[in-house]
């Protein structure tokens, strides 16, 4: 019997201490303490990884290609009728994008170019003419078929076209002599050539469209990182 | 003579261009945005069907215009690790109002499913900002990552087995606490005797029941 008893003392006791201990917490130490303080006042570097893209919206022009009767100065004509943002030849890269913060890389991808206001279309998807079959173009030649576009990036220090899909791509126009790798104030200026869809569908009366391109500052891989 | 000349030429355009210098020229918008560089990491352990808090993260707007800013996962375009499906983050606001070089810290809620593998998970935290809709245009849009990362643990949450381990000590204690006063009641000497007393039926004659 006084077995018994000294084994529910136990049990009760031990579940006292697990259950109360959890509610003990140490104080907190006097504020300042006791010995003299001063303040020390210090700068650290950018902790954030930022990238600033300007201007916020740009215009396509020098419409070019298409097929009579589909082919217009003024507008994007059929099959692929293509439009530049800048021009390489001349040298004119409107868009400038700058990176800051820690070392990392410059992605960039290209959104559903979508017709504006309640105009009737299918959007159109980015593609590329190499890559993944997922993203890749339909049309002839690698060129974009049925609702497909491609965006191709160029900078005055690339020497060739940079294609770029939805899925994040390196942006191989940031710093052609180190891939997309960017560091505190690296900046670029870039342009666009827009190729648009081999058709589209009879039903689209859209005749103004809204496509986005998107620069994203991403990290280090998790494979550059001293573990 | 000519030099009188030359100084009324001049004198004028170089007042021009130095009121043309001090006037600040329009600087073109921009949109932008920021990140914090270190990643957010999950100290400990996530199990399946467990639900906790991330670190927050911070996010800044780098642009010139008041933006929107959305935060969500995406996949780790460099590889490693598994990748981490958006549905387990959310973002404790789906977008925020940010001024021009304002920053503000955005909780985070990992919710990992009941069948979820265990391992390590990678993904990217990605802070994008797109900019006003400019109709017509191509659009121009920023956007800033950093890593996300946490590992799941192959077993269920630690607070199931310890409310198991818990539930077993108070029935345990129960039973014991019966079994003393049991004990303690025979011992005493106590005795409670119940006893069954006949019932005689048909007693309603006995105290005046009527017949017909």
């Amino acid at each position: 019997m006084r077995s018994l008893l000294v084994i529910a003392a136990i049990v009760v006791g031990g579940f006292l201490v697990i259950h109360v201990g959890k509610a003990v917490t140490a104080k907190d130490p006097p504020p300042g303490g006791h010995s003299g303080s001063t303040a020390v006042s210090l700068s650290t570097m950018q902790t954030y990884r930022t990238i600033t893209v300007s201007p916020t919206a740009v215009t396509c022009g020098g419409y070019r290609r298409g097929a009579y009767p589909n082919r217009s100065k003024g507008a994007m004509g059929f099959p692929n009728g293509t439009c530049a943002v800048g021009n390489r030849v001349k040298g004119k890269d409107p868009i400038k994008i700058t990176y800051n913060g820690m070392q990392g890389f410059v992605y960039v991808h290209a959104g559903w170019a979508m017709p504006n206001g309640n105009d009737v279309g299918t959007p159109w998807k980015p593609c590329s003419s190499t890559g993944q079959r997922a993203v890749r173009c339909t049309g002839p030649n690698g060129l974009p078929g049925y609702d497909q576009y491609m965006v191709r990036t160029f900078s005055p220090e690339a020497g060739m076209l940079t294609q770029i899909t939805g899925n994040n791509v390196c942006d191989m126009n940031f710093r052609p002599a180190h891939g997309c790798y960017a560091s505190r104030g690296n900046s670029q200026r870039e342009g666009l050539y827009i190729t648009g869809p081999s058709k589209i569908p009879g039903t689209d009366t859209a005749q103004s469209w809204t496509a986005w391109v998107i620069w994203t500052a991403e990290p280090q891989s998790i494979r550059h990182h001293p573990k | 003579m000519h030099l009188r000349a030359l100084a009324g030429t001049l004198v004028p355009a170089m007042v021009l261009a130095g009121v043309l210098a001090a006037v600040p020229q329009p600087a073109q918008a921009s949109v932008g945005v920021g990140i914090q560089a270190g990643p957010v990491r999950l100290p400990g352990v996530a199990h399946p069907g467990q639900s906790v808090a991330l670190p927050p993260v911070s996010v800044v707007n780098a642009g010139t215009r008041p933006e929107s800013i959305r935060v969500g996962v995406q996949r780790d375009p460099r590889g490693g690790g598994r990748p981490v499906p958006p549905s387990w983050v959310q973002p404790g606001v789906a977008s925020v109002q940010l001024a021009p070089h304002h920053a503000i810290r955005i909780s985070l809620q990992l919710t990992v499913p009941a069948g979820a593998k265990p391992g390590s998970y990678v993904g990217d935290l990605v802070a994008t900002a797109s900019g006003q809709l400019s109709v017509g245009h191509a659009n121009l849009g920023a956007a800033a990552a950093t890593l996300l990362e946490f590992r799941v643990a192959p077993d269920p949450a630690p607070g199931f087995w310890w409310s198991v381990f818990t539930q077993t000590l108070w029935a345990l204690l129960i039973v014991l606490l019966l079994a003393a006063v049991v004990f303690a009641v025979r011992r005493s000497g106590i005795r409670v005797r119940v006893e069954r007393e006949a019932v005689s039926y048909g007693a309603a004659d006995e105290y005046g029941g009527e017949h017909a």
